[in-house]
């Protein structure tokens, strides 16, 4: 009763003016940067941390966590429209979202992202509000074992991510993992496969990759046809039908449940939680041949997945100071310049300020609805936008992301070397998904296998003997072996056909 | 230019095993520096191996009598001529971008880009290369303050 009490104090704190307004500030900045392809919370909450000197603690907490799952909402806005997925969390949704806008259903798909973003936060929230000290131990129980078995599984999702091509999906995320292993082993420090090239030794991150395997090889293609515009002679529907809402709420409350405990584990990031989610839809789904194609429970579950993941990472955050991703430990920062230490002295020291911080974060999803829901005819028209107007902008919106990541005239080059790559691959029939999601999960799973061995002086068997991983790992086992037998039935089955013809 | 899928997975297959051996050939030089349990060349020697060998197993799927074979659809000779100014805008623009800056060069490149691919009047691409350098300007360099690069220009 206690928690309750201070949670309705927490609201009537949330809800006055200057919180309000913060709340406000943040859920638009964080909107802002969740749309631009390649500034993420994380740069976003490091350039306001200055503005902890002028406020008061409540404000701006309440506007950096706002950035933080603001940016969760606004990050499928160019991956549904022009297919750029400014963070991986969103290239599952750039793959079905995008088909979608090709349909004339972009508005519609921003309206389900929009709403399933909402349902998945707040559902998010009311579990950090209830569950949060009990399900925080969860975190604690996390070793290199675990996070080997939860990549591993990860990985997994590449057998139905493959669809029929099964080899050359498979081939493509060992290309993935490989592009991961250039440069400076964070472990050892050993430089890897460089080839004398010292360019090559800062590495190459994932998010050039796939912008430049979606969005740049979609310029490609659409450049070589002279299309004129992507949406030319579309019928153009702006908001999503209750047809569409009948056809998702469902996986909206699943993938809510997924993210919210994915998010549990610090490192497990959206990333990883929307590829699972996408897999997970794609078995329960009435309509899983869409998946791919144009589905729309995969958006919601998409974005459900990676909202309810980022309001499940601030479990560890407040029950342990532990910070799930990037941005978490650049507001956990934020927390430190205030001398406050998320953990269990935060929860009994500062329990008013811990709550009001929950309690506008309720109040922070309500406002990204009604913000997000009206802007949504107004972005599903950038898809009317001529293309060679609409092209030039996405490869200058590209390039900017990919150079502000690490400011390296590198990864502008490894945008325009995978933006063919993807073309390629594309013509060539190669699933491009598979290699997104080994080359976001390579680091986790070596440096996960490398600690794991040497915990275990080098027995592979402690994946097996920690009932965490131990499930994780044949969850992953099952996975594979459902999906290659799938595979070899569908081919006999080509076969038997062919032969009876 | 490779006709039919086929061909295709013929000719990534043997690109799939150059890119192996090339890693494992790679993955040798990678020398031990700390103690550990697993070298860090293990992985990507794993890897290369295991690219060369679905690459021979690619090639020799698409022998098989069984293969699914599918014409590849490619550009016309114009469509080709248009994807190769394309890609070439591109590496331009990137490869100028440390000499004139950022900004510069995005505005040649988005006029450019409009006025070739659009059949647009020169005067409406370069208002939408203008257009797109203030935005750049406002909303990353001066209202978010970040660091592009500036070139060799004097400013």
């Amino acid at each position: 009763m206690e928690g309750f009490g201070l949670l309705i104090q927490g609201f009537w704190n949330a809800l006055s003016p200057v919180n309000l307004l913060f709340a406000l500030i943040g859920s638009i900045a964080g909107t802002l940067v969740g749309v631009l392809p390649g500034l993420g919370p994380t740069a976003a909450i490091a350039m306001l941390l200055p503005l902890t000197t002028l406020l008061p603690p409540a404000p701006a907490i309440i506007m950096m966590c706002a950035i933080y799952y603001g940016a969760m909402y606004g990050g499928s806005t160019t991956a549904i429209l022009v297919a750029i997925p400014g963070e991986a969390s969103s290239v599952p949704t750039a793959i079905d979202g995008y088909q979608l806008t090709l349909q004339g259903r972009g508005g519609p798909a921003l309206g389900i992202s929009a709403i399933s973003s909402f349902v998945a936060g707040t559902l998010g929230v009311v579990g950090l509000s209830f569950f949060a000290p009990p399900l925080s131990r969860v975190a604690l129980a996390f070793g290199p074992p675990e996070y080997f078995a939860l990549a591993f599984l990860g990985l997994s999702l590449i057998i139905s991510l493959s669809g029929r091509a099964l080899l050359k999906g498979v081939l493509s995320a060992v290309l993935g993992l490989l592009t991961a292993m250039i440069g400076i082993d964070p472990l050892t420090g050993t430089v890897r496969l460089t080839f004398g090239q010292s360019l090559l030794m800062a590495g190459i991150e994932f998010v050039p990759i796939i912008m430049g395997l979606f969005a740049i090889s979609e310029v490609l293609l659409n450049v070589e046809s002279s299309v004129k515009g992507i949406l030319a002679d579309k019928k153009i529907d702006w908001w999503p039908s209750m047809g569409d809402l009948k056809e998702t709420w469902a996986a909206m409350l699943r993938s809510a449940g997924l993210g919210f405990f994915a998010g549990l584990i610090p490192g497990c990031s959206p990333a990883v939680t929307s590829f699972i989610a996408y897999d997970i839809e794609k078995r329960f789904s009435r309509k899983p041949e869409l998946f791919g194609k144009g589905a729309m429970d995969a958006v919601a579950a998409v974005e459900g997945a990676n909202n309810a993941t980022a309001s499940g990472g601030f479990v560890p955050l407040f029950a342990f100071g532990i910070p799930s991703g990037p941005a978490l430990a650049v507001l956990l920062g934020g927390f430190m310049m205030y001398g406050l230490q998320p953990g269990p002295r935060l929860m009994t020291e500062q329990p008013v300020l811990l709550w009001t911080i929950i309690a506008s974060m309720y109040v922070g999803n309500v406002m990204l609805l009604i913000l997000n829901l009206p802007l949504v005819g107004i972005w599903a028209r950038m898809a009317l936008i001529p293309f060679p107007i609409l092209g030039s902008l996405i490869v200058v919106f590209t390039f900017i992301g990919a150079y502000s990541l690490r400011f390296q005239m590198l990864d502008i080059w490894v945008v325009l070397l995978f933006g063919v790559v993807g073309y390629l691959m594309r013509k060539l029939s190669f699933p491009v998904a598979p290699m997104v999601l080994a080359a976001v999960l390579a680091k986790m799973l070596e440096t996960a296998l490398v600690q794991s061995l040497l915990l275990s002086k080098g027995s592979p068997l402690i994946f097996f003997t920690r009932p965490i991983s131990a499930v994780f790992m044949a969850i992953a086992i099952f996975f594979i072996v459902r999906g290659v037998s799938l595979q070899l039935r569908m081919r006999a089955g080509a076969g038997e056909i062919e032969e009876s013809e | 230019m490779i006709k039919s899928l086929r061909a295709g997975d013929i000719v990534s297959g043997a690109f799939l095993i150059a890119v192996g051996a090339a890693t494992i050939a790679g993955a040798t030089r990678i020398e031990w520096s700390t103690g550990g349990v697993l070298h860090p060349r293990t992985l990507p020697m794993l890897l290369g191996i295991a690219l060369a060998a679905g690459g021979v197993w690619l090639m020799v799927l698409a022998f098989s009598k069984k293969y699914e074979d599918k014409p590849l659809e490619w550009p016309d000779r114009r469509g080709r001529l248009l994807w190769l100014a394309s890609l070439g805008m591109m590496v331009l623009y990137g490869a100028l971008m440390p000499v004139l800056g950022f900004l510069a060069t995005s505005g040649l490149f988005v006029s450019g880009f409009i006025w070739y691919f659009g059949k647009y009047k020169i005067w409406f691409a370069a208002a939408w290369g203008l257009g797109a350098v203030i935005f750049i300007y406002a909303l990353f360099i001066w209202l978010l303050g970040m660091e592009m690069p500036s070139g060799l220009l004097p400013s």
